[in-house]
């Protein structure tokens, strides 16, 4: 378990490196030189040659690359050439918006997707089932921000339950705060609690169907028993899957809905950088999402070696105790 | 004073009748044998008496457990009967244990459901009952889970959940079909040493006869829904009325298809030269691996034209990694295979592509060894591939020969997979492996997944196929009687190492390894388990 362990860390550790190159490079070979931006157009070509010099975008690319990772070791994002504060406050003051969102968002999708599973599941095929199952499919299709505007407009424009966007502030009390995430959260839980219930529904009655449901049964436990104790760890597995999918997304793929509503989230600061070739900015802040995307990846791999036995050591390393 | 009657027992399932007004008596501590072929009704009659139909099912008739009338019982009272006075040991122990809970705690579940004991109590009793199936806990770690046993371990678990409350009736269905011989024999003694022990009556169903003869006391026969006939085994099986019934002990047992000491040619067409085979090496896990485990040692024999050759050996032996090397699909660690002289190496050589014609394979599963979405002819024709391009007439031409040839109609061809039972699909398997006109087919197991009369109805096709085509079989399978009946030569394997090789009839009279006398021992025999019980009686 700790060779495994070692293993992941290291393949970890590589996908990161891979991924800064990919970042750094495809940034490089962008249109846009900062410097210019700056400046403005009409820019003395000295001091625009000063200018980079001060901001070292004259040093040769392997030299940039390495004194970037340097930096990124010691915590140090740089400089926001547009909002001229350090890349990595302004990264945490965004993450405290986007990451209690998406676990937000995903609790949503997670509480709504289970109980329509293990419903539909047990009336497989009967009317009840066909009914939520076509409703689910809805639910996939719609796009997040047409249903952020829906739930807009009744919740905030007419019943005025909720504001129509903007974050106070954690400061401003917990409560407070939850609420002003509560819409967006919503808009972004809804679809992916669809896609999750209809992936616990098949898992679940592909597990029904499994031989030691019936040997479950044959001890003398009742049909909700067994799929409450024998059935659902067992059809949680391919589910496990899908839950670190969407959180990756729900962290990375906000940048709509966090538009809609007004959220200062990572999604608006990296929106916002790459219109105005805030480059430090656009690196940082892909950079920490490529990190929670592979964090999330892991962590899901750990899980699956906890629920599943099958995928700790093997068979014949296994010693009697 | 009887356990069990089953009186007139009809069930439909979804509007179709499957079981047709079933009788049956089981008195205490007796072992009653409910044999048939698949599709009779055995294994219906046992959920009825479980009370685990599929949900829309019809019941009529009655069932009684001493006094307990099993059909007038609500859900619940039943889930107090299951497992506390029944218990139930399936077929496949793989997948009827749960694979993520340890087997000590599935074991330990049954009392937990029945009897208000703390985790501790119902711990120590699993451990008890593990230890009665041979699973002693210092042995064999209760906290091992199911992928980590043999398929006979994983059935002594089922036998500890089943027995663990010492049920009044045990019900097990097909005990031993998926094990190997050895295992077979071993979890049967177990059964029957258990229930004698404990007093318990058994309800066995399995389509084997020679099980049958080994272990029930009162025999029935089971055919389309109905008992057919019944009575204490021995005399049964001695004097049986039915024409069907007859049928089905003929396959049982299995006679020899093949003329002793037939003349082949000399000239090999497949052959093994030392090949020895190593996996698991790539397990490094904790740094300091042993080298891998040798599954193939050393392995050297001939297959001649028209000949069959049996491969036989216990589940680990070695015989599915010889097959791999032997079909060219992983290259042996040293050693050489030859087909008609010439090397077989594995894909990445070009003389490989020609030579595939030569040689073809049958699986075991029939039911996942097709694609279900194509059309058996073409099925069959995908190997023609191998012989380069030739003509859609030829082609049509050669897959109706071939479905005539194998016993299916020519329109055949146009069916899907799943409009077949098991011993067709069998037999387009064997049309799909024929159509390239090879010199060696290999079958692995590939009848043990048909029941006994499909099982002998394909292998008088397979006999009759090798005389007419001139085909060499190399039959491998764990089931000695299917080799003895099939084959002219037989190798027996074990550890890697192929430890006794000789013709049928020598092999079979006089074994002169131990294991092959174990191995033959070991396999029910209709006649032998009579005499036994004849001479016991005595």
């Amino acid at each position: 378990m700790i060779v495994w362990f070692l293993r992941r860390m290291f393949a970890l550790l590589a996908t990161m490196l891979a991924a800064s190159l990919f970042i750094f490079f495809m940034i490089e070979v962008l249109p846009g030189d900062p410097a210019h931006f700056m400046m403005g157009l009409n820019a003395d070509p000295a001091g625009l040659d000063a200018l980079r010099e001060q901001m070292g975008l004259n040093a040769t690319l392997p030299e940039r690359y390495m004194r970037w990772v340097l930096a990124l070791l010691r915590g140090d994002f740089g400089i926001s050439y547009t909002y001229h504060v350090p890349v990595r406050d302004l990264i945490v003051e965004r993450l405290a918006v986007s990451l209690p969102l998406a676990v937000y968002a995903l609790a949503i999708s997670i509480l709504l997707a289970f109980p329509i599973a293990v419903f539909t599941a047990s009336k497989a095929g009967k009317f009840a089932d066909t009914l939520i199952m076509g409703g689910t499919q809805i639910g996939v299709a719609i796009p997040n921000f047409w249903l952020a505007m829906l739930l807009v407009l009744l919740f905030s424009t007419q019943l005025h339950w909720f504001s129509a966007g903007g974050f106070p502030g954690w400061q401003a009390g917990l409560l407070v705060a939850f609420k002003a995430l509560t819409l967006p959260a919503i808009a972004l839980g809804v679809p992916q609690a669809a896609i999750l219930a209809r992936v616990m529904r098949t898992s679940l009655i592909e597990t029904m169907g499994e031989d030691y449901m019936r040997t479950a049964r044959a001890k003398g436990l009742g049909q909700l028993q067994v799929i409450w104790r024998h059935g659902v760890r067992n059809a949680m597995i391919p589910v496990l899957t899908v839950i670190g999918m969407q959180l990756s997304f729900l962290l990375a793929g906000s940048i709509i809905i966090e538009n809609v509503f007004f959220l200062p989230g990572l999604g608006r600061l990296v929106f916002q950088a790459v219109a105005q070739r805030d480059l430090v900015v656009v690196e940082g802040v892909v950079l920490v999402l490529v990190l929670a995307v592979v964090l999330v990846t892991f962590m899901v791999d750990i899980t699956y070696h906890l629920v599943d036995p099958r995928l700790r050591r093997p068979a014949t390393m296994r010693r009697t105790k | 004073m009887s356990l069990l009657v089953v009186d007139n027992l009809r069930v439909r399932l979804r509007g179709v009748p499957v079981l047709h007004g079933v009788s049956l008596k089981i008195s205490k501590g007796q072992i009653y044998g409910l044999a048939g072929a698949s599709g009779a009704g055995k294994s219906i009659t046992a959920m009825s008496i479980m009370g685990l139909l599929p949900p829309k099912a019809q019941v009529d008739g009655t069932i009684h457990l001493g006094r307990n009338d099993l059909l007038k019982k609500s859900e619940k009272q039943m889930c107090a009967l299951r497992g506390k006075q029944i218990g139930m040991v399936f077929q496949e122990p793989m997948s009827a244990l749960n694979p993520l809970h340890p087997i000590g705690k599935q074991v330990a579940e049954t009392v937990r459901i029945h009897e208000n004991v703390s985790r501790k109590e119902a711990k120590v009793r699993a451990h008890h009952v593990l230890t009665r199936v041979g699973l002693p806990p210092s042995q064999i770690s209760p906290g091992r889970f199911a992928h980590e046993l043999s398929g006979g371990q994983r059935q002594r678990v089922m036998i500890a959940m089943a027995m663990v409350l010492k049920p009044k009736l045990l019900i097990a269905d097909e005990p031993s079909t998926a094990l190997d011989v050895t295992a077979q024999a071993q979890i049967l003694r177990l059964l029957k040493s258990l229930v004698r022990k404990d007093g318990v009556s058994l309800l066995l169903i399995t389509h084997d006869l020679a099980v049958m003869a080994q272990m029930a006391d009162e025999l029935a026969i089971m055919r389309a829904g109905k008992i057919i006939e019944s009575g204490p085994t021995p005399k049964l099986l001695r004097h049986l009325d039915h024409e069907y019934s007859k049928t089905l002990l003929q396959s049982a047992i299995m006679r020899p298809l093949r003329l002793p000491h037939k003349v082949h040619g000399t000239e090999a067409v497949l052959e093994a030269k030392n090949i020895t085979c190593r996996y698991g090496r790539k397990y490094r896990t904790n740094g300091h691996n042993p080298p891998g485990v040798v599954a193939v040692d050393g392995v050297s024999f001939k297959i001649r034209k028209g000949e069959n050759v049996g491969l036989v050996g216990e589940s680990g032996c070695g015989k599915s990694t010889l097959l791999r090397a032997l079909l060219a699909l992983k290259a042996p660690e040293s050693g050489q295979v030859l087909l008609h002289g010439e090397p077989f190496l594995p894909n990445s050589h070009k003389q490989t592509k020609t030579q595939r014609k030569h040689i073809q394979m049958v699986f075991q599963d029939p039911y996942s060894s097709f694609n279900p979405r194509h059309k058996i002819a073409r099925l069959i024709a995908e190997p023609f591939y191998l012989q380069g391009k030739i003509s859609a007439e030829r082609r049509n031409a050669a897959v109706a020969d071939m479905l005539e040839k194998v016993g299916l109609a020519v329109d055949d061809g146009n069916k899907y997979p799943h409009q077949f039972s098991g011993g067709q699909r069998q037999r387009i398997a064997i049309a799909r492996a024929l159509i390239t006109k090879p010199s060696v087919v290999a079958l692995d197991e590939a009848v043990s997944a048909l029941d006994v009369t499909m099982r002998a109805q394909i292998l008088a096709l397979l006999g009759e196929l090798t005389d007419a085509l001139g085909v060499s079989f190399l039959f491998v399978s764990h089931d000695l009687g299917v080799v003895r009946a099939i084959c002219d030569r037989v190798l027996v394997m074990k550890d890697g190492k192929i430890v006794e090789e000789g013709e049928v009839g020598d092999l079979f009279s006089r074994p002169l390894h131990p294991y092959t006398q174990a191995l033959i021992a070991a396999t029910p025999d209709v006649e032998t388990a009579l005499e036994e019980r004849e001479l016991e009686r005595d």
